[in-house]
Order: structure tokens, then sequence, then C-alpha cells
């Protein structure tokens, strides 16, 4: 049986074999009838171990496919962390984008977020809010859906002209992915309380809320009068008026999510100022959530 | 954090409540009243900041002889043909339109510190709750041997702004080429610790970019070392090679006379007789900071880091050059910067405003040649000892011409900044 097996494989690559050189022939008799190494020499995987099977416990990609990995642009936004990587679509096969090639795209970069500490609340417009845990999700039936995903701004780059060398770079932010989840209808159902009007619009609110949540700063009252201290020492530089001289730019109206970010690019020396790192490496988040809040609050947003 | 720091901030806004109780007339009449002596970056900053976040609470009056505040910051520039001397001068109208700070161009002539009462040259009487005291510096003429207020008429320091500034940079223009210039550099601790030294590089890229290569420049220093020493003396090798001098003590053996009949200088070493003396002796804190008994042997005032109080005088707040700043420099921006922790404190004092830990920071920018500019830097935190540093930074002689540069354009947005944080 298995010489049979080892005989049929051996016919099998030979018929292949003849089907490669079929459509080297025209090269290959250029070279007087030099044999390919690739079919005549035994490969290294033929002759020693490979490594063991728990080598890498969980899986990670062939070193010959090293490079096929999510890529970002270092100077297409101000930070790294309020940035975006894109999927590689040119090396990709098939229409499921693999989890560790998906595009991201986050505003204050990769939450970590402990499973056992997520919640999944349900308040606002609803006779009576709910909250489940991770384990209470899991316990409703799932569903398994492939979705495509493309971020509104995918190809934008090019809109006023080429200015990327490759279609990851250009059209990148899209993936396909199956997810496995919990409709909310079986939440409903399970809770009679609920209403079924409303549920939509709740649906929508969490949708919104998600992303908001990513934010530091967003959704909790940032601390002014403290702000308004802190800024006695960006004033002697940033003008409060909103003008700008030399070297210094206005930083008044500035947007709050961009606010903290320069600041911890700057306290994490990401970003190279040297008066602007001394003055950030003081200032906790709270710190500069209440700075970005009195100085969005001082002009017209920019 | 964010209840740890409140229940503080409740507990010293108590504190201070108490203390102001103490004041009879805070409650007696309404607004508490403030007086600020001096006009200067601390000086005007404070009555800035006080009158815009507390002025229903507190009545507040600037005591300053000037019409108009000329920076001594960035005079430097001036000399060296970068500025006019009308770029480095500020208006105090909008202290008052603005703010409703009381603007009395008058000087102060002494202290009542029992009474709380301030006497101005025209004899009339200032009563105030807190005082802040920001007079700048006085300097000890009689440090260089010879010396005098009078001399500084022929061999002037320029280091207060105004007359002093204009008459140096007449003389400096009026250096033949080939001419000699002495500066005798002051001992610690002075105002602009690089000061001197920026100087001399701006004298040195006037005589050169005027035809006059010839021209030598030594500075006589009573210290072993000096602020930006490893940035300057490459950069003079660079920009100005064999035009300047730098004399340490141990090689001038100190100064033995100037003086201003001959023109001559004459340290230990040798005897000059310069085109140009521009000597600048020793510093104290303003007379009137020392005549109101707030000065300690060092001829500078003490005062609690963690508010600007005078350690000898808790109705009295000192900030800028006149106090004794612990590791900060004698600067402008380090003159803002306390100005802004002390007038939080008066306001905490006086209109109960909510007060939080202070904050220091400091940064000097100098020019040494066109679009050559160096920094030097740290923040601060108050300790029961002293303001102390606890990081810093400082610009490195591998610098990039693109680095350098882009600090010029930031030492421009600095004073354009900070000017503007004081006066408008």
């Amino acid at each position: 049986m298995t010489s049979d097996k080892r005989y049929n494989r051996r016919s099998f690559l030979k018929g292949t074999g003849i089907a490669a050189a079929a459509t080297a022939v025209s090269w290959r008799a250029s070279r007087a009838g030099e044999p390919d190494p690739a079919i005549v020499n035994l490969p290294d995987h033929s002759k020693y171990l490979g490594e063991g099977v728990q080598a890498h416990p969980y899986g990670s990609p062939s070193q010959y496919e090293a490079n096929v990995i999510r890529r970002d642009v270092e100077w297409l936004t101000a930070t790294r962390e309020s940035s975006v990587n894109f999927t590689p679509i040119h090396d990709l096969d098939g229409i499921i984008t693999p989890n560790g090639l998906a595009f991201e795209r986050h505003h204050a970069g990769v939450a970590e977020i402990d499973p056992a500490q997520h919640r999944l609340m349900i308040n606002g417009l609803v006779e009576k809010p709910l909250v489940f845990t991770m384990d209470d999700v899991k316990r409703f039936p799932r569903e398994n859906r492939v979705y495509l995903l493309e971020c509104a701004a995918n190809s934008g780059m090019e809109w006023r002209g080429a200015q990327l060398n490759g279609c990851q770079f250009t059209d990148g932010m899209i993936h396909t992915l199956m997810y496995t989840g919990v409709p909310l209808k079986y939440v409903r159902e399970t809770k009679p309380a609920w209403m079924g009007k409303r549920m939509r619009a709740i649906g929508f609110l969490l949708r919104l809320a998600a992303p908001m949540a990513l934010v530091p700063g967003a959704g909790r009252t940032a601390d002014i009068a403290l702000g308004e201290y802190l800024a006695a020492e960006c004033v002697t530089c940033h003008q409060l008026s909103g003008h700008s001289t030399g070297g210094i730019p206005s930083i008044v109206g500035m947007a709050e999510g961009l606010f903290i970010e320069a600041l911890t690019a700057y306290k994490r020396g990401e970003r190279d100022n040297d008066v602007m790192r001394n003055i950030a490496g003081r200032l906790s988040l709270e710190d500069m959530a209440a700075l970005a809040a009195y100085f969005a609050a001082q002009g017209p947003r920019r | 954090m964010i209840l740890n720091r409140r229940r503080f901030l409740i507990g010293t806004s108590a504190l201070a409540s108490t203390a102001a109780l103490s004041a009879p007339s805070v409650l007696g009449q309404g607004k508490a009243k403030l007086v600020v002596l001096g006009g200067g970056a601390g000086g005007a900053t404070v009555a800035k900041y006080v009158a815009r976040d507390a002025g229903e609470a507190i009545e507040v009056t600037l005591v300053e002889p000037a019409k108009e505040y000329a920076t001594c910051f960035f005079s430097n520039l001036y000399l060296g043909g970068f500025r006019t001397y009308e770029d480095n001068v500020h208006s105090y109208d909008a202290l008052g339109s603005k703010y409703g700070v009381n603007v009395v161009h008058q000087a102060a002539t002494g202290v009542d510190r029992d009474k709380r009462e301030i006497k101005l040259t025209d004899g009339s009487v200032l009563k105030y709750d807190r005082l802040v005291m920001s007079p700048g510096i006085d300097l000890k003429y009689d440090s260089v041997p010879g010396y005098s207020e009078a001399a500084a008429e022929k061999m002037p320091h320029g280091w207060k702004s105004g007359p002093q500034t204009k008459l140096l940079k007449a003389m400096i223009d009026a250096v033949p080429d080939g001419g000699l210039v002495v500066m005798i550099a002051p001992p610690n601790p002075s105002r602009c610790p690089p000061g001197p030294y920026e100087r001399v590089s701006m004298m040195a890229h006037l005589f050169k970019s005027t035809g006059r290569d010839s021209c030598k420049i030594i500075i006589v220093d009573p210290k072993e070392k000096f602020s930006k020493q490893g940035l300057f003396q490459p950069g003079w090798e660079k920009y100005y090679p064999g035009m300047i001098e730098w004399l340490s003590p141990m090689i001038h053996g100190g100064v033995k006379s100037v003086d201003p009949s001959t023109g001559e200088v004459v340290t230990d070493f040798e005897t000059y007789k310069p085109a140009l003396a521009n000597i600048i002796p020793a510093q104290s804190a303003g007379r009137i900071a020392i005549d109101s008994g707030l000065a300690d042997e060092t001829g500078f005032c003490p005062i609690d880091p963690f508010t600007m109080k005078s350690k000898r005088d808790p109705s009295i707040h000192i900030v800028g050059d006149a106090c004794i700043p612990g590791d900060m420099p004698k600067s402008a921006f380090a003159a803002n910067s306390q100005a802004k922790v002390a007038a939080m404190s008066i306001r905490g004092d006086l209109a109960k405003a909510p007060t939080f830990p202070a904050r220091f920071a400091n940064t000097c920018w100098s020019l040494i040649e066109t679009d050559d500019c160096v920094k030097v830097g740290g923040r601060y935190e108050a300790t029961e000892e002293k303001i102390k540093r606890t990081e810093g930074f400082i610009s490195q002689p591998t610098d990039t011409a693109e680095v350098r540069a882009r600090n010029y354009q930031e030492a421009l947005g600095w004073y354009a900044g900070i000017t503007a944080d004081i006066f408008s």
C-alpha cells in the first residue's frame, strides 16, 4: 500500500513536472540541455527535519511570505497613533483577508481591551438599561457572516493626483472578514422589556459611540480651570490671539484629539523639539486633556 | 487622582483664606488691593493675569516709572543689527484698557511693610493687601574698581534696557576697523547668563558684516566657565576666527581698575586701551527690594518656591531677577513663569480662586551668527529647599544648520509670544 501511494504521488508529480517543463521549453532550449536545478536537486526540506509541530503555538506565516504584511505611510498622518495601516491586497488570493493582514484605522493608538473587562451596555432610549459581559454574550446563539469593509476614504490619497507608489497604499483600506457574533435581535427576544422600534436607534447609537470611546478625553469633562492654569505656560510662546510668528505655530482651536496626540508624541520623544519635549514631559494625560479642551475652546476649529 | 488633587486644593484654599482674614481691609472695603512694583516680564505678567482672572475681586495697580517698556531680552539682536530699538518697545496701554490694571507711571520711593503702604515720588501713598516686587536688578558699580554710574556714560554696561542700550549701540557702530573692544563680564548670579556671550557674537557679526574684519573683542571674565560655553566658543571659531578672545580669571588675574577718563581697563595681566569698554558689573535685586529688607546677604530676595512669596513677608510676592530662583536662571522667560505662579497664589489668597501646584519652565535662545541659534532650557518644580531643576536640554555642537536655523525662528516666535503674553 505504501509503495503504491508513493508511486501514485510520484507519477502525479511527474505529470505536473511535464506541464511546468512545457511552459519553460523555449527558455530551457537555449541553455543547451542543462537540467533545471529546481527540478533535479533535492531541496533541503526533503533532506532535513523541519521544526517541531509545536514550534509556533500561534501560527505565523512562512518566511517566504515575510513581505506579505500591513504597511503604513509615515508622513501621511501627524502621529503614528492616529493613523492607518493598509491591507497588502496585491499579495492576497481568495476573498477572505487573514486577520493579521486586515487594515486598521485608529484615532488614539491600538486599544488593548481585556475581554474580561469588556461590557456591552445598552442604555439611553430604552425602558430598561442592560449590561452584558462577554460571557453573557457568548451564551446566545452565534452566527457567522462574511462582510466586506472599506474605509470611506479608500483611494482618497489619489484624488488630487498620484502620490503613493503601490495599490496597497492607494486602495488597501479594505478587507473581507468573517465575523462571528450574536445578532441584537436575540438579545431583544431574551429581554422582553425591550421596545422593538427603539432597537434600531440603539444599534445605531452603539456604532456611533464605539469610535468616540477611543479618543482620550472624550466622554468626560476635562478640567477647564486646570487647563487654563496649565495653558499659562503654553502662551509664553503660543499666542492666545491665534497669531503665529516665526517658528511657533498657533494651537488655538486645535482639535482635541490631535492636540493630545501631538503632546504624547513629544512626551515619548517621537517628535523632535527640545522645548516641547521638556514641556510635555511632565504633563499627565489628564493635564493634556484639560489643555486640549481649553485651547479648543479659545477659537474656531482649525 | 482628580479627587486627590481637588482635596489637596480645597485644603490649600482653606488655609489661604485664613491668611486673607488677617488682612482687615480685604473684608472691610470690597475689593482687595494688589500693588505691583515694576512693569517688566515679571511684574506686568502678574498684573495682567490677576486683573484678567480676578478683576472683579481684586483691584490691581502697576507702578512703573517708564511710559513704555523696552525689553532687555532681544536687545543683543538690536546691537547686532537684526532688529531696531523700536522693535523691542512695548506699550502698557492694553493692561489698562483691556484688563483694567491701574498703571501709575511713577517710581516707588519706600515701602512700609507694617502699614502695608507704598510711597511714590509725588508723595502719594498706595495701600496694599498684597504687594508684588518685581524691580529687576540694580548694578553694583563698585564691584569693578573705578566704575560708577557716571562712568557708565563713557563705558556703558547696557545691562538695563533704555538709554544705556542705545549708547552702547552707538559706540559699537563707531568702533573703527582694527579697533579693540573689551567686555568685563559679570560674576554669578546675574541677569541673562548667556547674554554677554551672545552680545559679543552680535558685535562680531556687525564688525564682520560692515567690513571691520580686523576688530578684536576681549572678554575679561570673573567666572571660570560660562553659559553655553561649549556652543559659543566653537561658533566663534567657525564664524569669527581670531576675533574673539575669552580670558578666564586664571589668565587675566582679576580686574585692577577701569578709568573712564583715559578709557583704560587694567587687569593683573595687561592694560588695555580699547575703543569700547563694555563693563557689566555684579548685580543685586533692585534697590527698593533691598531697602524694604527683603533681600539676604546675597543681595537677592529669598522666596517660598511653592508660591513665590517672600520668606520675610508673606504679604509680598517677589518674581523675576530680584528673587533667588533656585536652579532657574534670571531670564524674562523665568520671570514670566514665576509671575504666573505668583498670580495664582494671589488669586487664591484674595479671591479664593482654585490653586494648582506650582510649575516652572525656562528656555534661553542665543544667536551666534545669522541663522545659527542655540538654546538651553529646563523644567523645575517647587521643593521645600528651592525651585529645583528636574530636567533640561541644551543644543548640541553636532546640530545641523537646519536645526540651528529653526531655533532662530523659534526664538522669534517666542519673543512675539511672550511680549503678547505680557503686554496685549
